[in-house]
Order: C-alpha cells, then structure tokens, then sequence
C-alpha cells in the first residue's frame, strides 16, 4: 500500500473517520426534515396545547380533559408547560412561527390578547365556535375576548368578534380573617360580602385592628403584581372601571392625575404611613403574606378568588379555610369621590383560550377548536370548578357540581361581580407594557414617600407616550 | 490484492497527486480548529451581528418588524432607568472591586501565613461559594434577609437599643448594598485564590534582599510584593469590572430590580425590555451598548498587559 506522509493509514484510518463522521452528519440532516403535516382533521396529528399549570388541581384537571379528548376523538394532545414566569417570553417566541402551539392559555387585555389578535396570530371564533356553548358563557366574560380585528386596543369592543374562551373568570375582593376580626371586636355582619364599605369607615376599622395588635392589611409585592390589586380597586373607586380603561387607551378627557385620583391614592399611601398596611410590603414575598394572613397575624389581603389554592399551600387539611376562617369584602369605596363605586365590582376572565393561526396553517383549526369546546362543554368544565376550585365562565354549569362551601362563597362573589351595575379589570391587563412597568415602580415607590401626584403624572406620561407608538 | 485494495490504493494515488505537503497541513489544521471555529461562528458571531441587526429595528417578538434605524439609541439618552441602571453597575463595579483587591489580598496574605494543612482547609472553604450556583446564593440569602424571619433581623430583634429592623430587600436605600454583598460573598474566595497564586510566585529572592538591605514588612510588601502582582491587580479589576456589568441572577431572583428600581441593573432592564415590555429592538439596543462596555473593558486589560508585559494579560 502506497506511504503518504503522515502514515499508510490515511485513508484507512483518518480517512474512514472521516467519511463516517461526514456520513453520520449527513443522516443527522436528514432525520431532522419537517413531518408532512397536511391532514385536514387533524387526525392521528398531536394538538400542541401549552399553559402554566406545572403543578397542583388545575394540572391534574387539564390533564383528565386532554385525556378524556384523546379517548373521544382520536387525537392526541401534547402539552407544553411552562412557569409563569417563564411563560410569556416562551409564547412570544413562538408564535408566528411553525412552532407556535394549536391552543394556548393568555391572558385579555391590549397587550396580550389584543396583540396577538392585530398580529393575526389568533383568529377569530365568531361563527366557528358551538353557538350553544357560547350562549352560556357569562356577558362579562364574552366581553373581555372581543376585539375589532388588526387592533389592539378594541379591547370589549361591542362591535368586536370573539377570539379566545375564557375558562373562569376570577373575582377580586378584600379577604378578611375571620379570627382577627373577631379578636379586633369587628362586627363581622357590617363587612361580611359587603361592597359599601366607605373609606373612613374602613379606615376606623383598620384603626380598630391595628389597637388590637394586628396588621390591618398584609400584602407581599416583591412580584409587583399584588399590591396593583388594592391599586385597581382604588383606583376604580375614584373615577369608576370604564373611566379607567378610557384613560388607559386615549379615549377621556379626563387623566389618572385629575384630582379624584391623586386624593383616593395619597389615601393609599396613608394606609402605608398609618401603618394600616405591613411596613415591609415591597420586600414581603406573596407566599410569605398569605402565611403571615392565615396564622392570624393580619385581617385583610387583597386577592383574587384563586386565594383559596394559595391557602391551601399553608394550611393543614383538617384546618379551616375558606369560608370558615376566611371570608371576604369588596374593596371599600369613596363616598365623596365617586358615590357609584359602591355598585362596581373587580372582575376578570382568565385562562383564556384562542385558536392559533399556526393551528390553520397546520390543518388543526377543527380539531383545535374541537379541543376548545371539549374544554368547555358539560361534564368536563366543571372539573375545573370541582377539582380545580376555579370559578367557571358557565354560570349553568355550576349547579352540575356538587359544590363545597368554598365553591359557593367563590359562587355568591361571582354572582355579585355579575349583577354589578360595572365590572372593572386589572390595571396590568387594561394598561399597555411600558406604562405597567411605571405603575409597578410608582406602587412601591409610593410606599417609600413618592407624592401621589408624582406617581401619577409619571403613569400618566408614559400612558400618552405608549398610546404614541401603537 | 482483492479489489478493495486495488480500490483503496487507487484512491489514495489519486489523493497524493492532488494534495501538497502544504494543502494537506493546512486541511489537518481546519480538520482540528474548524468545530470549534464553527460553533464559535454559529453560537457568538451570528447572534451577536443579529443583535447589532435587531437594534436597528422595532419588534414586539409578534407581528410586523419595523426598521427604525439608530432611533433605539436616541431614545437611550432619555431612557432614566437604564442610566440608574448603569450607575448601579458601576457602584456594584467599584464596591465589589474594593473588596476583591483590598480584602481579598488581605486574606490571601493570611492564608499563606497559615499553616500547610489549614491553608488547604482556608483554600476549599473560600472556593465553596463559588462553587454553589448563583440562583441558590440568591434564594438563600433571600431568607436571610427576610423581615419577619431572615436570620439577620431575628439577630438584630435581641440585640439591645436596636428599636427597628431594617427592610433590607425593601428599603430602596439599602437595597442594592444588600445585594451587592451576597456577590461579593460568593466571589471573594476565587479573588483570594487568584491572589494567592500571585504571592505564591513572588520571587522570594527578591524579599531575601529587600530583608537583607533592611527594608520593613510593609515596605517588603509596598514596594517589593505588590509591583510583582501588578497583572493580578489588573486581572482583579477587569475581572469584577466585566462580571459586574453582566449580574443578573442576585438582582432578578432577590428583587427583580426593585423596589422602584432600586437595584435594577443593565440586564434585568434588558431582560424587562425583551419580554415585558416586548421591545425586541430597544433591549437588543441596550445589549449591544453592554456588549460595548465590556468590549472596552477586555481592551483595557489586554493594553494593560501588554505593557507589563506578563502573565496577566493571559489570564
């Protein structure tokens, strides 16, 4: 055999590696080409189906639903999963891409679901949707997935098509510890689901509770989000939910610095300085708050109806909770700013569920919207109510489930959200990017002595600049 | 000779006629630099010319991306929060600096005082932080700084004339030092190792004659010592320089960059402007300006050593 330099072995040795690396680089390429995916009905096809439930009732009821699909129709569905922080980013990622899931959990709002809806990367289920279904889907919910197609910001549009089912919608309230009410010498009748609460009688109340050695309101805002909660509710007690929204898209005369607001917000912030609220609130986790709650170190905690999983992750099983131990009021409200707020009620649809464009380009539009309606049909929506604890979009649904009393107070909140003379939405869903960022920063910067009226002009600025750039 | 032989001989006659001495040195050199060179290529340079690329243009991550030239980096020049940012970096720069040379160098002398087999001891307790991962560091220092039941506050709580315990994740005027220690806990040990191979290296010769000539411990040290560590000097403070202005795991897992922006620093308001505020565009902006400060940096230290001229340019 012929000697090259640098061995007889060249070929045989180097060289074979080399062409078997070549060759195995080769067939990696090949393996990894796009399935055909051109079946119409997406039979025998996986339905992608991504949310944030990673763990706990919900997870375990999301998956006996795709099950449940998957033995009725055939069709596989996978899941992607995602934490809550992690989820967003990851969506975003994908859609628009060949990537993007069939289904997927959002949230309403301009810069969530409105901006999938003018990226056409949803599309719309006026007409595509079981109509029996969505008759029974409750009024408030319908109207927080309508939107005028290509813009973002036609959010509850009347004239406006459906683009995503919401699953529940969650209710908002002042949660009370039944225990440290009664210890403080509350009369527990005058708060107990009531919503005309006024500020000096709240405020007297608090008083009340703070002589009594508690914290009059616990809340944990190192994730920013919580305290927006109380936030909103002040906020919409001042001027009312729509004057808020309209506000928030460029749609009023008036500004979230008009005079209204600034007073009902430095009485925010005096509950801070009154020490009516935890002096460590913006170093106080979320989780660290309810513990604190629910071992009676405090009376209130401004929450949604999901409150009830949060206190099940601290409390025994055998120990009390919703509605023995804690129970709930509406935020309290300003008499002399805005006497209807007393009428308002804090309401949300959450787990809302589009159909992906990616889902059309796929073939799956049927299958995923087959998917949609199996989530949402009798016998299996209400395993979200049953065993996931959520309140439900289909109030004729509920009388189907064989409920707990947690179920029933969620219930009576809803219904009282429902017959509301307005329903208002978080801030952090109604407000564009930039100005959530600044209504995070001004929160807890009210906290550390920022003036209202600054807080609220820098709110108010970056509102006008976002509105700008739409 | 079977025919795969007759094969493989003809293939190779063929190969030696094409290829040179030269051509086949050079193929052997791409063979072995080449994977690196395209991983390199595909994992660095590809997506850093993208992000000079995204900077140029709007985009949410959703829907039509808009080209807008160099206006991301107009708006930087009114953009508060991320010259806050900045500012916190450079003070997580300068603090952190001062303890890895001042403190660190101090240690390092004290542990080569120490007794062989203490001196191992000292060398893996003070490689021990380093070695945990920062999102731990972060969460455990977490609890320790927690108001109602961290640690430090329950300390404080039984210490007399002490009325108040500080919020120390909370109070935005002390937020960011907080934080800034939990960095230099973890990392101070690795500093102290580096120095310690420096002193290790010293030419003792040197301090022979310094002794001899009658020169004191400090002067020893001062003008004997310290000129030999020069590129660990350097080394140090281009090392906590860059590290400094890319932390992101103590900051975003502690406080996300509050309260109120309190300990925000240039990648978490990148990160926020990526996928919160979904501007694609603006955050790939502040990246390429990081990617700059730190671009810089690395120049500084190689023209730094170039001109002592030693190993500390090759660290």
């Amino acid at each position: 055999m012929p000697n090259h330099k640098g061995g007889s072995q060249w070929l045989n040795r180097r060289g074979y590696l080399s062409l078997a690396g070549s060759a195995g680089i080769a067939g990696l390429a090949g393996c990894l080409g796009d399935d055909d995916d051109t079946n119409d009905n997406g039979a025998g096809m996986a339905l992608e189906w991504w949310n944030i439930w990673t763990g706990g009732a919900i997870h375990d009821v999301s998956e006996e639903i795709a099950t449940a699909f998957t033995e009725d129709t055939g069709i596989e569905v996978e899941f992607g999963r995602f934490g809550l922080g992690d989820y967003r980013p990851q969506l975003r990622n994908a859609l628009g891409t060949d990537v993007a899931p069939d289904t997927f959990f959002t949230w309403p709002g301009p810069d969530r679901m409105g901006r999938e809806v003018a990226a056409d990367q949803v599309i719309s289920l006026e007409d595509r949707f079981d109509s029996s279904i969505l008759d029974n889907i409750s009024e408030p919910a319908k109207q927080r997935v309508r939107f005028e197609p290509d813009d973002q910001l036609s959010w509850g549009s009347e004239d406006g098509e459906i683009f995503g089912i919401p699953l529940t919608t969650p209710t908002i309230q002042w949660w009370y510890n039944r225990d440290v009410i009664d210890d403080a010498g509350i009369e527990e009748g005058r708060i107990h689901h009531a919503g005309d609460v006024g500020w000096d009688e709240f405020t007297d109340i608090c008083e009340q509770i703070k002589e009594a050695g508690y914290t009059p309101i616990q809340i944990g805002n190192t994730a920013q989000w919580p305290a927006q909660l109380p936030f909103t509710d002040i906020m919409a007690k001042a001027g009312g939910g729509d004057l808020l929204k309209e506000i928030a898209f460029g749609e009023a005369d008036a500004a979230f610095t008009d005079d209204n607001f600034v007073e009902a917000v430095s009485s925010f912030q005096e509950l801070h300085e009154e020490e009516y609220i935890n002096r460590d609130i913006n170093a106080l986790s979320n989780d660290d708050a309810i513990s604190i709650f629910y071992d009676d170190g405090a009376a209130f905690f401004p929450m949604g109806s999901w409150v009830n999983s949060m206190i099940e992750g601290v409390k025994e099983e055998d120990e009390p909770g919703i509605p023995e131990k804690i129970d709930y009021m509406w935020a309290p409200f300003f008499p002399d700013l805005y006497d209807e707020g007393a009428e308002e009620r804090f309401l949300m649809a959450d787990y809302v569920h589009p159909v992906s464009q990616a889902a059309v380009d796929r073939g799956h539009e049927d299958s995923t919207i087959e998917l949609v309606e199996y989530m949402c049909s009798e016998g299996l929506m209400e395993k979200f109510l049953e065993d996931g604890d959520q309140p439900i979009s289909r109030p004729d649904l509920w009388d189907n489930v064989d409920q707990t009393p947690v179920h029933e107070t969620v219930g009576e909140s809803l219904n009282q959200a429902v017959e509301a003379d307005n329903t208002y939405d978080p801030l952090d869903l109604t407000l564009l990017p930039a100005p959530v960022e600044v209504m995070y920063a001004g929160i807890q910067e009210l906290f550390d002595g920022t003036p209202a009226e600054e807080m609220l002009q820098n709110l108010q600025d970056s509102v006008d600049e976002s509105l700008e750039e739409v | 000779m079977s025919i795969h032989e007759k094969f493989v001989t003809l293939v190779q006659l063929r190969i030696s006629k094409i290829l040179t001495d030269s051509i086949r040195k050079k193929l052997r050199t791409v063979g072995f630099v080449g994977p690196a060179t395209f991983f390199y290529i595909a994992f660095f340079v590809v997506p850093t010319v993208a992000l000079f690329g995204l900077s140029l243009f709007r985009y949410s991550g959703i829907g039509e991306i808009e080209f807008v030239g160099l206006q991301h980096y107009q708006a930087f020049f009114g953009d508060t929060i991320a010259h806050r940012a900045i500012w916190h970096n450079l003070q997580i720069a300068l603090i952190s600096f001062i303890f890895n040379f001042f403190v660190a160098l101090g240690l390092a002398f004290m542990v080569k005082k120490s007794y062989d087999r203490l001196r191992q001891f000292f060398q893996t307790a003070l490689l021990l932080p380093m070695a945990m991962m920062p999102v731990a560091v972060a969460f455990a220092w977490m609890y320790l700084y927690n108001p109602s039941y961290g640690f430090f506050n329950a300390t404080l709580e039984i210490l007399p004339y002490i009325e108040s315990q500080p919020i120390w994740l909370g109070d935005p005027s002390i937020a960011l030092y907080a934080i800034i220690i939990v960095g230099i806990w973890q990392w101070i040990g690795f500093n102290t190792i580096i120095w310690l191979a420096g002193l290790t290296s010293v030419d003792e010769s040197l301090i022979e004659a310094a002794r001899i000539d009658g020169a004191g411990k400090i002067q020893t040290v001062r003008y004997v010592v310290l000129p030999q560590l020069k590129p660990i000097a350097i080394f140090v403070f281009i090392f906590t320089f860059i590290g400094s202005f890319r932390t992101f795991e103590y900051y975003w897992v502690m406080t996300r960059g509050g309260p109120a922006h309190a300990t925000e620093v240039m990648v978490t308001w990148i990160y926020k402007s990526a996928f919160d505020q979904s501007m694609l565009g603006y955050a790939a902006m502040l990246s390429v300006l990081l990617f700059f400060i730190t671009f810089i940096l690395a120049i500084v230290n190689y023209k730094l050593g170039e001109k002592t001229g030693s190993q500390g340019a090759k660290l």
